[in-house]
């Protein structure tokens, strides 16, 4: 073989060999439950036994029986159809967030390292003022100047999750940018944009992963509870927080069909992301 | 000494000031119009330009934010738009609800959170199911707590009151209880997993070894090693959490109808009532800033080694 | 310096089984599933008396030490005999366990800065292993065991924190803590390993003298053969958790009659001559990666199928117990090669070492 193309394998070989360890049980149910939820929201037409908006004037709060296994709500709408469809959106936006919060803070927290000196310090500065909101407030903020609904609360998450991943992701990032194997792909003269990508990134690869899936568990939990207090997804269209506030007035009078299998959903789906997330997580350190 | 001042006067004051500006800049951005809310939409242009000049809204954004700050620095916050009263006189009571939600709170994620994790740190058997239990309980937002306890313990078995903030001091902390649970349950299950780690973490460690390789008894060891030494990170993140919990106040006030702030700034939004938006916006960001500037302090004061990693993280 | 106060009376006549370990075999979890960490371990220790427990990391020295107080992981299957005068320590109950603890047995640990609270003071720290005496008692023993390790101003020390103490100080103060409420053994896991070399003579120099003046007995774990030979009576050989040589200090560390102490021997750098060091081929191994036959059957240049299918058993020759099964052979040959690493011990008979388990795995 070429001695360059030898000397270009040095930094593979160079890089920790990743140990094989036997598969994660409870990572692999989590893994599947979390698939599976994505799968019903993807085929909700297909799956759900009725249209999400069909109202029944005569099955009004009605508790799970065999032509509604979930109930019914106040308007008589099937309950569990409500749930298949209302994963669309509830999913939809925390995979957004996930996303745009993930991608812009990794890139600032491996700029950030890389960089170093005051271009460092100048992007710290700049997060910390991000760090004084609570990410509801964020939110709210965002549909303040921007209207209700789904986009302004995922583009103020998104915004307001970016420090918090950033602070990780730079912490990993700045004790592998010290390893050799960073400093034989420059003295190969690998430029820097090819030594971070290809190499420090997908060294960090699971790291960022299971702070994404992580992330994805909060986002949830944030953009429900916007949608909850009204402020983002509106009324006919389906999905959980939504649900969960507009089965408040039923619950009250002893029929908390709806708001409990929304509530159920929400928990359920957090749960399983975060389970996968963790364990990808430990996995991640172990291999430091 | 001039990095310290910079680090923990001048940090966090230029961080409120810039947090101050994204929350006007946020609501000077809002579409719709104060002037239809006070004179409607049928008055002539004339008298829109007289309001809007005596109102001072024609001048530039700039002029109107440092105005707004300059006169919220001395306690000022203007007028409602909707409720015709200051600002500063609508929120007081409400501030009082839920700054007593909050402490009801508090203490319940501290004292169920903080044994929880003890028990799980120091017993190998009960450890899986605290973290299996805590686990669930960081899944479970503020809103669905509130919604289950309103459904368990309001509407079937009738124990507690569902709306309203009730009088005198026991009935406010009646009409609080559920409330206050439901803002505390994913905050216990996460104060909890950190106690657990940590507690674990020195149950572990060499020098608790050293303290029963002597023949010192269980309970000593369990205060004079493990605790002691865990106490630091269990009260920094506690204490974090229940600045957070002024976040999740938003949502279960707004949920038992509680009169707070939270569900005050709920309501502003709906109704564009700009001050008071502006004003309940400015105490969360303060709260927040001062709880974290205070913590980090805190942290660098008792943790000398913590001087010398400074260099490494991002302060 | 000056003779100890110890806070009780030395015994007169020395008990000659004071520490007996019998067939001791520890197993711990590991990566889920249930391996020998140490099999087969047994020593006697008279009062008084002092074994070297010699080894690589690994070897198990560690958790044998451990064992003998008791201090190992909950959950940590343990078959065998520990008996302290007698009485089998494991199957003391738990208020009993921790008067041994704390009046019979002392304990030095290898690195002081892990193994001391930074939360508490020098002085807290001295008195709380103390339990059965009054504040001020126990304060004047502090004050005089920190003047036995050879600390000078131990009133200002009392006050003083453990991360304003050098390693080497704070070492001291944890053979202070040791050898306080008058116990009559010594456990001493590699105490100078962590300390520069400097620090080390010094270290080992208080705890020699205090130990001698107290007439203490000592298991001493290191894996320095010389500075076991420099400071105990008998010295024990540990590989892949069993032990494999058991000799008088003062012959073993420059004859061996076990191939893997003579390739110890061969193996330390001499100052007095220049030649590329020798190593023991292969890596060491810990006892639950070791097969039927020999523990050390992998690594040796003697072995023969026999060393494959049988494990030795350990038995007396001359002042030495080995378990081999070639002692007989390979004495006069090990002798010669002890001392002189240019000439590796080269297979003298017998086919050429099969690729071992090991190897092939």
């Amino acid at each position: 073989m070429a001695l360059t193309a030898r000397l270009a394998r040095v930094p593979a070989l160079l890089r920790a060999e990743e140990p094989r360890t036997k598969p994660d049980v409870i990572a692999v149910v989590a893994g599947f439950v979390c698939i599976a939820l994505v799968a019903a929201a993807i085929f909700a037409p297909l799956i759900a036994p009725y249209q999400p908006d069909s109202i029944d004037a005569t099955a009004i709060n009605q508790g799970p029986s065999a032509a509604h296994l979930l109930g019914t709500d106040s308007l008589g709408r099937d309950v569990l159809t409500r749930v298949l469809y209302g994963a669309r959106l509830s999913l939809l936006g925390p995979a957004l967030v996930t996303l745009l919060s993930t991608t812009l803070g990794t890139a600032i927290a491996v700029a950030g390292s890389w960089l170093g000196g005051t271009a460092d310090r100048l992007i710290a500065r700049f997060l910390d003022i991000l760090f004084a909101f609570p990410s509801i407030l964020f939110a709210v903020l965002a549909v303040i100047a921007f209207g209700a609904g789904l986009i302004a609360p995922v583009i103020a998450l998104s915004v307001a999750y970016t420090p918090y991943i950033a602070r990780v992701i730079r912490a990993a990032a700045v004790h592998e940018r010290q390893l050799p194997y960073i400093e034989a792909c420059q003295l190969l003269g690998y430029s820097s944009w090819r030594t971070a990508a290809n190499h420090l990134l997908r060294n960090l690869r699971l790291l960022i992963i299971a702070q994404a899936t992580i992330t994805f568990g909060y986002a949830l939990l944030d953009l429900a509870a916007i949608s909850f207090i009204g402020l983002g997804v509106q009324p006919p269209t389906a999905e959980w927080g939504l649900m969960v506030s507009e089965g408040d007035s039923a619950l009250l009078n002893g029929y908390p069909y709806e708001s409990l299998a929304a509530g159920v959903a929400i928990v359920l789906t957090v749960v399983a992301f975060n389970v996968l997330g963790e364990r990808l997580a430990a996995r991640s350190r172990g291999m430091q | 000494m001039l990095s310290h001042v910079r680090r923990w006067i001048v940090a966090p004051l230029a961080t409120l000031l810039a947090a101050s500006f994204v929350l006007y800049a946020a609501v000077w951005l809002q579409p719709g119009n104060p002037l239809t809310i006070l004179l409607g939409t049928k008055a002539s242009p004339a008298q829109y330009r007289y309001l809007a000049h005596k109102l001072g809204l024609d001048r530039p954004m700039l002029v109107r934010y440092w105005d707004w700050l300059s006169n919220a620095v001395h306690g000022n916050f203007g007028t409602s738009l909707v409720y015709k009263q200051s600002v500063a006189s609508l929120i007081a009571p409400r501030l009082l609800t839920t700054l007593l939600l909050v402490a009801y709170a508090g203490v319940i994620i501290t004292v169920i959170g903080v044994t929880l994790g003890i028990i799980g740190g120091m017993s190998p058997r009960a450890a899986p199911y605290v973290a299996g239990v805590s686990g669930l309980g960081v899944a479970i937002p503020g809103f669905v707590a509130a919604e289950v306890l309103i459904a368990v313990f309001a509407v079937k078995l009738g124990w507690f009151p569902v709306l309203g903030t009730g009088q005198g001091l026991a009935g406010r902390l009646r009409h609080l209880t559920l409330p206050a649970f439901a803002l505390a349950i994913a905050s216990i299950a996460y104060v909890s997993q950190i106690t657990r780690a940590a507690v674990s973490n020195e149950e572990q460690s060499p020098h608790v070894e050293t303290a029963r390789g002597r023949g010192l008894a269980g309970p000593r060891i369990l205060r004079r090693h493990v605790l002691r030494n865990a106490a630091i990170p269990i009260m920094t993140v506690s204490a974090l959490t229940v600045a957070s919990l002024l976040a999740g106040a938003i949502v279960v006030e707004y949920a038992f109808g509680l009169g707070g702030i939270g569900s005050l700034l709920v309501q502003s939004v709906s109704d564009k009532d700009s001050n008071v938006v502006l004003a309940i916006g400015l105490i969360l960001v303060l709260v927040f800033v001062i709880t974290t500037t205070a913590l980090d302090l805190l942290q660098y004061l008792l943790d000398p080694q913590l001087r010398l990693k400074a260099a490494a993280s991002w302060h | 310096m000056s003779p100890p106060a110890p806070s009780r009376p030395v015994v007169a006549a020395a008990n000659p089984r004071l520490l007996e370990v019998g067939q001791l075999r520890v197993e711990l979890k590991i990566g889920g599933r249930w391996r020998a960490v140490v099999q087969d371990v047994s020593l006697t220790l008279a009062a008084g008396q002092t074994v070297g427990i010699v080894g690589e990391s690994g070897s198990g020295k560690s958790v044998t030490a451990r064992s003998i107080a008791r201090l190992l992981p909950p959950g940590a299957r343990v078959t065998g005999d520990v008996r302290f005068d007698g009485e089998p320590v494991w199957a003391m109950n738990r208020a009993r366990l921790r008067q041994f603890r704390a009046h019979d047995i002392g304990i030095i640990y290898q690195d002081p800065r892990a193994h001391v609270n930074t939360v508490h003071s020098i002085g807290d720290f001295l008195t709380e292993g103390v339990i059965d005496q009054g504040p001020r008692e126990r304060r004047e023993l502090s004050i005089s065991a920190l003047r036995a390790v050879g600390i000078p101003d131990p009133e200002r020390r009392l006050k003083q924190y453990p991360h304003q103490l050098s390693g080497g100080l704070l070492q001291r103060v944890m053979i202070a803590a040791a050898i306080m409420p008058g116990p009559r053994l010594l456990l001493a896991d590699e105490p100078t390993t962590a300390l520069d070399v400097t620090t080390q003579s010094e270290v080992m120099a208080v705890l020699d003298e205090q130990r001698q003046a107290r007439q203490l007995a000592m298991v001493f774990i290191t894996h320095d053969l010389d500075l076991a030979a420099a400071v105990t009576d008998t010295i024990a050989v540990m590989y892949a958790g069993t032990i494999v040589e058991t000799g008088p200090s003062a012959g073993l560390h420059e004859r061996a009659l076990h191939p893997y102490t003579a390739g110890l021997l061969a193996a330390r750098p001499q100052p007095s001559r220049v030649a590329s060091l020798y190593t023991i081929p292969g890596r060491p191994i810990a006892a639950y990666e070791s097969g039927t036959g020999c523990v050390f059957a992998g690594r040796c240049a003697y072995t023969q199928q026999h060393c494959l299918d049988a494990r030795p058993e350990p038995r007396q020759f001359g002042d030495h117990v080995v378990a081999c099964h070639r002692t007989e052979e390979l004495h006069g040959t090990l002798h010669s090669a002890g001392p002189d690493p240019a000439a590796p011990p080269t297979a003298s008979s017998g086919p050429a070492a099969p690729p071992t388990a090991l190897e092939r795995a």
